[in-house]
């Protein structure tokens, strides 16, 4: 402290030489200035206040250098600040290309030249300081300024003196980027700090670097210089710095810095349009920032990450950054190159204020395959919710995949989805529900790598609680239907269906993101009528695999998500594998569908399909109500019930004429009442105009058979199908060509996925899991290898009919009643549409036959008649009946009324069988059966004619049976008064009739059968009526077999229809007419078979008439059998007037000229008998009204 | 032949300068000529208006009063551009300047070409310094003010007296710089006036002789913080250096001098130990017009001695001057006078003795000289001095007369001088530290010197013959002295004969004789 009083501010500890004498300018050498300056107390925080007190245009490098020059225990009053931000440029530069929220460094050169008359250049060339030497010779001169920029921000320049400068308040604009992290709280540079130490080492490599460089290019320069002191300042502060970044990182004094991920790059960054650089050693170094050091192992991009399951992780991400207040604050790596601290205070306000991103301020983590979410905000609703009143929102079975609660609904978004599967969500993700006082706390732990994981948690308030941010609110709503349909098939399957019922206020989504092909395709589906309204949203989801994983709901306005329903796979479906084999039979009938299924590991039974909606297909995902459930699946979907084959034959259609898409536009209808809705479609199998009802019921069908048999893991399917035979050609080969191509259609064996899109194809593999043959497709799965046939085997209703009767395996006929395969028997089965025949001799069906007499008939006198059902229906099966009055509709419903009201019919028949009009009805039942039998006898007497007696003969020795089906089990009962006895009246009856063909005298005496009436027997099909066709088909053995043998010399393989071959020739063929015709001149005798060829010549008809010999002869024996029962009384005998038999006899020759002007594959030719009892039926109909 | 170039620098420049001035005026100054000048931006700073008055009334005083040759008061001619040449450069022509506006700044923004340039800008200058309205000053941000600067007019004056005045040898001119390097203009234009291509090797002034050497010699008092004020809070001036700031400024200030080599020949640091206050800090304009300071005065000595000292050699080093006292108090003894310490004692006596006089003369003429003057001359006549000096009175002849209405304006001129000299002398005296000329000898009461407002201040001086022993104690440290009959004596001893002096000067010259006597015989007291 100078004692003397100096004419010089108050100094402190100052170093200044005291005059010697008071009074004197004394000269002193230069030293004094800095003596002075460093005596010169300054208060602590004036540092700060950043004053720029240096008088010069250069002043702000200026500073740089005094500060850097002072000597640490005598600091320029700036040096803290001026240390700080040199270190931080420093750093800047080192960091730029590998801290990717730097990236956007620019550098401008610029360079001042005397002559320019412009005042800035000029200032700047005229004060411009000397330069000064960094390296021997070359001098680096002030006028020469590389700026370098961010963003626009002039941060600061390179310095002859001191490597770097910065600017003179760029900390204003750098303060308001978020983006920027070698920055302090004022916006003013500085190095990455000691808690960042991957920076800290990467920046401490590129300094050990530099000043390993620097001292390497300045080496050998004079001390003379007037620069040596300054280079000697910069390898002073490189080394200061050195030592920091080491203390800070806890490493020895010498210990070499190296980073693991980055090194200096090779060669310096080009700076356009500026020669003064190359001339610049020491800039060069400066422009040669950090890069990936190309040994280096590469890092996590992010410490935040989210760990997925490669499997799983989405095509178009390699990694997703959870972004959350508790990770921040861990202050690791947040993206590779930038810290969680560098993103300035309160970084989920400034950066991360939406769900999720791809840019981090200026980092676009995009480009790297990245995302970053907030999982409150990007898993989670702002809602929970859960049902009004007590109940639940999900079913009990749905609760292990939704958070182990039935309670509420999984308040997550979709995109969860995207990253997990089920399982994951529920063995990793474990989500919870805590309920508290007001409040529901919901829970998920996200996995992160390396073990870490974070519990993502939000509280739900209950209605009134007041509301915090970040929390959401419960809410209660009624809960909607929604179905899915079928349950997990398969990952081969390619088709499932949802319903969900509440289309105004919600909007229900399936979700799959483990696939690329996840196809939707949506129907609003609306139903007014005077009771309801309902409306609902179908949704076809296909794709290979496309099981939805959830359904995500959400507010169908806002689209704001309200939560998601997990759905697991069936896990019981998934462990099986296919195996064993199974037989399909169908019977697509006029009035009813029917399919039987022969299982080859089933203890050899076949057994009607049963679709178990309820218990296997149909899944419920909301706990609505079941009435609701029942309603809307009832109307817009599958039954919920299960459903016993066989069903009526309907299809229904949403609106007309759009068929697109099977259950979205058109499905199978099930009725669950007499009354059909006014969109449901019937009487397919006859349809002359359009086919394409064929086509979309076959469709469904099929589709349904599968579901069934897929879901049981049925190794092989083989399809067999029956028609009838009084299908014309073309009716005939339509129908096969239908079913082929339904089943070809199952199946996208090109392994192309967008296929699975629209259309038929449900069954989906890579092409080489396929196995095609000429009569089988199969599919390599999963659960084994799936086979189908895929070219049905096809026989005639009569055939199959046959079978059935003769069948334990079958009908589950008891031995005693099977029909007797050798010895011979009658099978005869009373379908809506056709009455099939087929006889059994020496254990082959020898002659099978089809006639267009049965239901329908019966149907049309109830139709016309409704004071019938007023005794025998119930009130609202009657009203639905008089609503359809007459046609397929009336058929189709009366069908379905019969099988449902059957008992109680019956129980009604024998109270008021006596009325007129029941009596009316049972005198039709009568005449029809009658007919039925009488013509049964013509057919034995043409097949035991063509068997030379064969038959006749085992059958007066054995004796036989007709065993009735179809139709016939109920409607004989009704004969009888409602239950049909073996000596009843019916039997009386069918017995009479029939033998008085066989034994009467319209054959020859030597061509009659002769039969023990104790032999002769009427057996009728209790249980399973309508199971004949569908169930014997699928009994049958060897058909494929019989097929290929089946040609040439063997008549007795008669009938059968065997693909792709003509039919055999030597085998009984025609129409057995039933009745004498005359054909030309010539009579032909009643049971003689007509062939077309004999009926038709050309286009012109040869049928000259029928001799109504059997009609009459029918009638008499009719007439006689019922006088002698009494059912027909005198007086009450069915007769014609000659008016009446001119007029059946005009009519059938009609018909016949009408047959003759159809294509000869058109026709469909019928015996005259049947035509003419159908006549008569009319007849008779008329009468009774 | 040896030219002599004073430039003062912003509010202290103008300070120095006045306390430059008054010392000449007192006869302290060189013989010759000192080219004066001012550098400030601030065209409405009180410091300035009061410099600018100042040196015109010295000048015009100079000019009409002829002294005896004895008499050095006003001896040096203080030179400032004829006619309208201005003797001020206040840098800008227009108002509301800014450095953006003077640089050009937003055209250069606006053009992809020069836009690298106004980066440079944004580089070197923060938005405040670029935007804020510079008429007033650099405002504490001298970097500003160095850009300006170092675009001198030299065809301009007063730079134009640079040029027009150049010598032929090397270092006869001498230039010195004055001005505080802590705040805005003088911190400015100190450095840019020193980078070598302004001044000393600026190819349009010619100063370059080769091998390094100059036409000039150039001087500079780097003036260090001085002053206190107390902050006006309630201004909300952003760009401004308080006080709080000098002690920081001052060292980056002084790191920068020493880092940067100008082309300065000899530096004087002067500065204020004593931390004296001086009244409400205001950033420039009118109302920064503040007491004289004990460091003005040292800077102005700092100048008498660059300009007094031997013909330098050529080649010499660069000189660092600091001067000391003994004690905390500023007194005659120890004020730094010169670099040569065998002249000290006789620049002491000179430098005391002729402010002591003037403040003398001053004050007896303003009370006795001016008390005589409205006698009516038959009153007048009855004392010796009066009469034996206006012997050949003449009513109207103003040559005879003093009391003529003709010569009122040369003893309004003197007056008002006097005026400004007491009260810049006695104003630099603060009784504690500053210890000249005691203002309680001189003036009334500090109540009665208050100037009503609106009105010219004059000072309200003590009458010395009710004071009688005042006179004779008006330097500090003198506790006994001749009082006013011993004065007054020597006013009658002081008379002129000499019959060709006009009238007004004689009266003048009179006092001035009797103040110089009255003074050395009470000297000799001490």
């Amino acid at each position: 402290m100078a004692k003397k009083h100096l004419f010089l501010p108050k100094l402190s500890d100052a170093n200044v030489a005291e005059p010697k004498q008071n009074g004197h300018w004394e000269h002193q050498e230069k030293s004094i200035i800095r003596s002075i300056s460093d005596g010169i107390e300054v208060e602590r925080d004036a540092h700060t206040r950043g004053v720029s007190s240096v008088p010069d245009a250069y002043g702000r490098p200026l500073t740089f250098q005094s500060a850097l020059s002072s000597e640490p225990e005598k600091p320029h009053p700036v040096r803290p600040r001026v240390v700080q931000e040199w270190r931080g440029l420093l750093s800047l530069l080192a960091l730029y290309r590998v801290k990717p929220d730097l990236n956007k460094i620019t550098f401008t050169p610029v360079q001042v030249r005397g002559g320019d008359e412009r005042r800035l250049p000029t200032s700047l060339f005229k004060l411009r300081p000397r330069p000064v030497e960094l390296q021997p010779g070359i001098e680096y001169v002030w006028t020469e300024f590389l700026l370098v920029q961010f963003e626009g921000v002039t941060l600061g320049a390179f310095s002859p003196s001191t490597l770097v400068y910065t600017s003179a308040d760029y900390h204003l604009k750098l303060r308001k980027k978020d983006s920027f992290a070698l920055k302090d709280a004022e916006g003013y540079l500085c190095p990455p700090p000691a808690s960042n130490t991957e920076d800290l080492l990467a920046v401490g490599e590129w300094v050990q670097w530099l000043a390993g460089e620097f001292a390497k290019m300045t080496q050998g320069l004079s001390e003379s210089s007037s620069s040596y002191p300054i280079v000697g300042m910069l390898n002073r502060e490189l080394r200061t710095w050195l030592l920091e970044i080491r203390r800070a990182l806890g490493l020895p004094n010498y210990e070499a810095l190296d980073s693991p991920v980055y090194e200096p790059a090779a060669e310096p960054e080009r700076v356009s349009k500026q020669d003064f650089l190359e001339r610049r050693p020491i800039y060069q170094l400066l422009l040669r920032p950090l890069k990936d050091d190309k040994n280096a192992a590469t890092g996590p991009m992010s410490q935040y990450a989210l760990e997925i399951d490669p499997s799983r992780r989405p095509v178009d991400l390699d990694h997703v950054v959870l972004i959350d207040a508790s990770l921040l604050g861990q202050d690791r790596i947040l993206w590779k190159g930038l810290r969680s601290s560098e993103l300035g205070p309160d970084p989920i306000r400034s950066v991360f204020r939406e769900a999720s991103g791809t840019r981090i301020n200026n980092v676009d983590i995009g480009k790297d395959r990245g995302l970053w979410i907030r999982p409150e905000l990007y898993f989670l609703t702002p809602t929970l919710t859960r049902a009004a009143g007590p109940g639940n929102f999900l079913p009990g079975a749905e609760a292990r995949a939704n958070g182990n609660t039935a309670r509420y609904l999984l308040p997550l978004r979709k995109e969860i989805l995207r990253f997990f599967t089920v399982e994951d969500i529920t063995d990793k993700l474990q989500p919870t529900f805590t309920e508290e006082s007001d409040r529901v706390v919901f829970t998920l732990r996200l996995p992160m790598a390396r073990g870490q994981s974070l519990l993502v948690k939000k509280s739900y308030l209950n209605r009134g609680a007041v509301q915090a941010a970040g929390e959401g609110a419960l809410i209660e709503r009624p809960v909607p239907v929604l179905e899915l349909f079928p349950n997990y098939m398969g990952e081969f399957w390619g088709r499932y269906y949802m319903l969900f019922s509440d289309t105004e206020k919600l909007a229900a989504e399936p979700v799959h993101y483990g696939t690329e092909h996840f196809y939707l395709t949506q129907r609003e589906q609306r139903l007014d009528s005077a009771a309801e309204r309902l409306r609902a949203e179908l949704t076809r989801i296909s794709g290979p695999n496309c099981f939805p994983e959830g359904i995500a709901l959400t507010e169908r306005g806002s689209q704001a998500p309200i939560g998601l329903v997990l759905v697991e796979k069936d896990h019981e479906v998934e462990k099986r594998s296919f195996q064993g084999k199974a037989i399909v039979g169908v019977d697509f009938g006029t009035s009813n569908t029917n399919v039987f299924t022969l299982r080859d590991d089933d203890d050899d039974v076949a057994e009607p399909l049963e679709l178990r909606f309820r218990t296997d297909y149909l899944r419920s995902l909301l706990a609505a109500e079941p009435e609701a459930r029942k309603v809307f699946a009832q109307a817009f979907f599958v039954p919920v019930e299960d459903i016993r084959l066989p069903t009526p034959t309907a299809l229904r259609e949403y609106n007309p004429g759009v068929r697109k898409e099977l259950l979205l536009d058109y499905f199978l209808y099930f009725p669950d009442r007499p009354r059909y809705p006014e969109n449901v479609l019937v009487d397919l199998k006859w349809e002359e105009e359009t086919t394409s009802n064929l086509n979309n019921y076959l469709e469904g069908l099929v589709f349904l058979i599968l579901v069934e048999l897929v879901r049981q893991r049925v190794g092989t399917i083989e399809f067999r199908c029956t028609y009838p035979k009084s299908f014309n050609k073309t009716r005939e080969q339509d129908y096969r060509s239908k079913w082929n191509s339904t089943l070809e259609g199952l199946f996208e064996k090109e392994g192309k996925p967008d296929e699975l899109r629209t259309g038929q194809k449900i069954l989906f593999g890579p092409i080489e899991n396929w196995d095609d043959s000429t009569e089988t497709t199969s599919l390599v799965t999963r659960a084994g290898k799936f086979t189908i046939g895929k070219v049905p085997k096809f026989v005639t209703e009569g055939i199959a009919a046959g079978e059935f009767f003769s069948s334990k395996q079958a009908s589950g006929i008891k031995d005693d009643d099977l029909a007797n395969k050798y010895g011979g028997s009658i099978c005869i089965d009373v379908g809506g549409g056709t009455t099939d025949y087929s006889i059994w001799f020496k254990s082959e069906i020898k002659y099978d036959a089809s006639v267009l007499l049965a239901g329908r008939q019966i149907a049309e006198v109830m139709a016309r008649n409704s004071r019938i059902g007023d005794h025998l229906l119930s009130a609202d099966a009657n009203a639905a009946l008089r609503e359809a009055k007459a046609g397929g509709r009336f058929a189709s419903r009366m069908n379905y009324i019969l099988r449902r009201e059957h008992k109680e019919i019956s129980a009604n028949l024998a109270k008021v069988s006596n009325l007129r009009d029941v009596a009316n009805l049972r005198r039709v039942l009568v005449v029809e059966f009658g007919a039925l039998a009488f013509y049964a006898g013509h057919l034995t007497l043409a097949l035991d004619q063509f068997l030379k007696g064969d038959l006749g003969r085992s059958l007066s020795e054995g004796g036989l049976s007709l065993y009735w089906g179809g139709n016939a089990s109920k409607m004989l009962d009704w004969i009888d008064h409602g239950k049909f006895k073996r000596d009843g009246l019916a039997a009386a009856f069918l017995n009479n009739l029939f033998a008085s063909v066989v034994m009467g005298e319209i054959a020859p005496e030597n061509e009659r059968i002769i039969l023990d009436p104790v032999h002769l027997h009427q057996k009728k099909q209790e249980k399973g009526q309508k199971n004949e066709a569908a169930g014997g088909v699928v009994v049958i053995k060897n058909i494929d077999r019989i097929g290929i043998t089946g040609g040439g010399a063997e008549p007795k393989k008669a009938g059968f229809i065997i693909p792709g071959k003509r039919e055999v020739k030597n085998v009984l063929e025609g129409t057995v007419m039933g009745e004498s015709i005359t054909l030309g001149s010539q009579n032909t005798t009643p049971y003689q078979p007509v062939t077309n060829e004999e009926l038709f010549q050309g286009y012109t008809s040869l049928f000259e008439g029928s001799t109504q010999s059997q009609l009459d002869y029918f009638l008499e024996a009719l007439n006689a059998i019922g006088e002698s029962n009494g059912f027909l009384p005198a007086g009450e005998q069915i007769t014609l007037s000659p008016q009446e038999r001119m007029a059946i006899r005009n009519n059938l020759r009609n018909d016949f000229a009408r047959l003759a002007s159809q294509e000869p594959s058109q026709r469909i030719v019928e015996p005259a008998f049947i035509m003419e009892v159908r006549y008569l039926l009319n007849l008779m109909l008329e009468k009774m009204l | 032949m040896q030219e002599n170039f004073l430039i003062g620098i912003g509010g202290t420049g103008s300070r120095v300068l006045e306390a430059f001035i008054h010392c000449c005026a007192a006869g302290y100054g060189p013989t010759g000529k000192v080219h004066i000048l001012l550098i400030d931006p601030d065209r409405g700073n009180g410091n300035l208006t009061r410099t600018k008055t100042l040196l015109q009334q010295y000048r015009t005083l100079r000019k009409s009063f002829k002294r005896e040759d004895a008499n050095r008061a006003f001896q040096t001619d203080l030179v400032i551009p004829e006619g309208e040449g201005q003797f001020i450069w206040s840098i800008f022509k227009e108002t509301d300047q800014t450095l953006a506006k003077y640089i050009g700044y937003d055209n250069l923004k606006g053009s992809d070409e020069s836009r690298p340039l106004a980066d440079v800008a944004d580089l070197l200058f923060t938005q405040l310094e670029l935007g804020t309205a510079l008429n007033e000053g650099f405002r504490g941000h001298p970097s500003i003010g160095a850009v300006v600067m170092a675009n001198l007019p030299i065809d301009e004056y007063p730079f134009k007296m640079l040029k027009d005045n150049m010598p032929q040898g090397a270092n006869e001119a001498r230039v010195f710089v004055v001005g505080s390097i802590f705040g805005g203009t003088g911190a400015a234009g100190f450095p840019t006036l020193g980078a070598e291509e302004v001044l000393k090797f600026n190819p349009e002034l010619q100063t370059m002789l080769g091998e390094n050497r100059s036409k000039v010699l150039l001087g500079g008092a780097l003036v260090l913080p001085y002053f206190h004020f107390k902050v006006d809070n309630t201004k909300d001036e952003k760009m401004f250096v308080t006080p709080l700031d000098f002690p920081v400024a001052t060292k980056a200030a002084l790191h920068y001098y020493n880092d940067k080599q100008l082309a300065f020949d000899q530096y004087y640091f002067i500065g204020d130990s004593l931390g004296q206050e001086v009244g409400n800090f205001s950033t420039g304009n009118a109302s920064q017009e503040n007491r004289p300071h004990y460091v003005e005065l040292a800077s102005a000595l700092a100048a008498f001695d660059f300009f007094g000292q031997d013909i330098p050699k050529e080649g010499a080093e660069k000189n660092y001057f600091i001067a000391s006292r003994e004690t905390p108090q500023v007194n005659w003894d120890e004020l730094p006078l010169t670099r040569y310490s065998d002249r000290l004692a006789e620049r002491r006596a000179e430098f005391r003795d002729a402010l002591t006089e003037f403040a003398l003369f001053s004050y007896t003429y303003l009370t006795v000289g001016r008390k005589y003057l409205k006698m009516r001359h038959k009153d007048a006549r009855d004392y010796p001095w009066y009469k034996d000096s206006f012997a050949t009175y003449q009513e109207s002849n103003p040559k005879d007369n003093p009391a003529h209405g003709d010569n009122a304006v040369l003893h309004e001129l003197a007056a008002s001088y006097g005026q400004l000299f007491l009260k810049w002398v006695t104003d630099l005296d603060d009784r504690e530290h500053v210890q000249l000329i005691d203002r309680e000898m001189l003036l009334e009461a500090a109540a009665a010197n208050a100037p009503a407002a609106g009105t010219k201040p004059e000072l309200r001086l003590k009458d010395p013959e009710q004071h009688r022993e005042n006179l004779g104690r008006l330097r500090r440290g003198q506790v006994t002295g001749k009082n006013y009959d011993h004065y007054f004596a020597n006013l009658n001893a002081s008379f002129i004969a000499d019959g060709t002096q006009h009238a007004a000067h004689k009266y003048l010259n009179i006092f001035y004789r009797a103040a110089r006597a009255f003074n050395q015989a009470n000297a000799a007291l001490r």
